[in-house]
């Protein structure tokens, strides 16, 4: 596709609308961005995926440069868990380049479809869990999605921070505290499970090499159900590491000449402004409609992709 | 000093040198985007040129050398954090997570040899 003056402005209102949605919903972005770009625009997969990776190391750079400042991103925990997750962004990254674009179609589809029905019916993820605490987030409320978290899930699942003033001993090598400006408290976590959390974030860390979205879809459950790191703490860590594990696959597609100069450049500034724009949104959007409006929207995606996919288009 | 106030330096620090990444890089796309525009440039599909031929062609007001610039600063904005992080942790002598942000860095070094020349 060749960016002229006419459809740069439609390119970046294209990455400002990703932007808002990305920054309302929680996500990087890419699950909308490359649906738009390759259904819309009619970018190439390949070009669609590496422009997607680059907007979302600028979303999460812009979204991590304020949490780190919050205390929220677990930077210690986010560095362990990067590990993992830029090995498979390596190996994702490697391994795109051999795959044809309808099967990388076929892929992203099949990967939004189970996200889709997890935003519409988030008691699935809850299974079975120990007793909420008493100090534990409410994830079905509306501070959960309203508070400047990026996450985009809502799980209802059991973190269990500890009690405001506990000693940080308690709270090991990689858990950490913060102050809650919603709730009014501070919390204090210790991360449980760290082996699986590495694993999954491998995974996470695959899925986004190959299919350009952040994985924070994927990362943030993982957090939170797996790791055990309460609901604000997950959403900001796991936007922390999304831009590793984007840079980690980002320079492989740069270097094949995947990420087009002018497409991104356009894409990547709308969705700085789009993020900004969307960040002042989140706050007045009802949890429940945010949630209904992203799930509707992934499944919409998906069956176009899908349909693309198998057959043509 | 506490770890949650040490935490909180570091983090002032982290907080810095990404906005530092994005205002640069976007400065260096915003410039090459206007350049490529308004004097219509050929834009060569492709790979890259090297990073020090780029380099020359931008200094000579090549947008599309600019814009590649501009996305090469944005996609090392995370290597930079880690380059801060590193730096802090071992500054305040935390060997297991400079050896963690050491190698996250090694493969961040790792894609970008196979990907920048």
């Amino acid at each position: 596709m060749f960016v002229t003056p006419g459809n740069a402005l439609l390119i970046a209102a294209a990455g400002l609308v990703t932007g808002v949605l990305g920054a309302v919903l929680g996500t990087g972005g890419g699950v909308f961005l490359i649906p738009a770009l390759v259904l819309v625009l009619g970018v190439p997969m390949h070009y669609a995926v590496a422009t997607s990776l680059v907007s979302v190391i600028a979303t999460s750079s812009a979204v991590a440069s304020t949490n780190v400042e919050r205390g929220t991103a677990n930077m210690r925990l986010g560095m362990t868990l990067e590990i993992a997750t830029a090995i498979g962004a390596v190996v994702g990254g490697l391994t795109a380049g051999w795959i044809s674009p309808r099967a990388l179609e076929g892929l992203f589809a099949v990967v939004l479809l189970p996200t889709a029905y997890l935003m519409w019916r988030p008691s699935a993820l809850r299974g079975k869990s120990e007793p909420v605490s008493d100090l534990d987030l409410d994830l079905d409320s509306e501070s959960a999605w309203n508070s400047g978290s990026q996450s985009g899930l809502e799980t209802g699942a059991e973190a269990r921070p500890e009690r405001a003033g506990e000693p940080q001993a308690k709270t090991g090598e990689l858990g950490a505290t913060y102050y809650d400006e919603l709730e009014e408290r501070t919390v204090s976590y210790r991360v449980e499970r760290l082996w699986a959390g590495l694993g999954i974030s491998f995974l996470a860390g695959n899925l986004s090499g190959l299919l350009g979205i952040g994985g924070g879809t994927f990362k943030v459950p993982a957090l939170h159900l797996v790791c055990r790191v309460p609901m604000k703490a997950a959403a900001a860590t796991s936007n922390f590491m999304i831009g590793v594990t984007s840079a980690a696959s980002a320079f492989l597609y740069y270097g094949r000449g995947d990420v087009r100069p002018a497409l991104t450049s356009a894409v990547a500034l709308g969705v700085v402004a789009g993020s900004a724009v969307g960040s002042m949104l989140n706050r007045r959007l009802r949890g429940s409609f945010v949630r209904t409006l992203f799930s509707v929207l992934l499944a919409v995606v998906a069956v176009q992709m899908l349909v693309r996919a198998f057959i043509g288009g | 000093m506490s770890r949650t106030e040490e935490s909180h330096e570091l983090g002032h620090w982290v907080h810095r040198s990404l906005l530092a990444g994005l205002t640069l890089s976007g400065l260096l796309m915003i410039g090459g985007f206007l350049r490529v525009l308004s004097a219509a440039e050929p834009r060569p599909e492709g790979t890259p040129a090297p990073f020090l031929i780029l380099l020359d062609q931008a200094a000579h007001g090549d947008g599309v050398a600019l814009m590649n610039l501009g996305l090469l600063a944005l996609m090392a904005t995370p290597v930079l954090r880690v380059v801060v992080l590193a730096a802090g942790w071992g500054w305040r002598r935390e060997w297991r997570f400079l050896a963690v942000s050491l190698t996250v860095l090694a493969l961040l070094g790792i894609s970008m040899v196979l990907g920048v020349r």
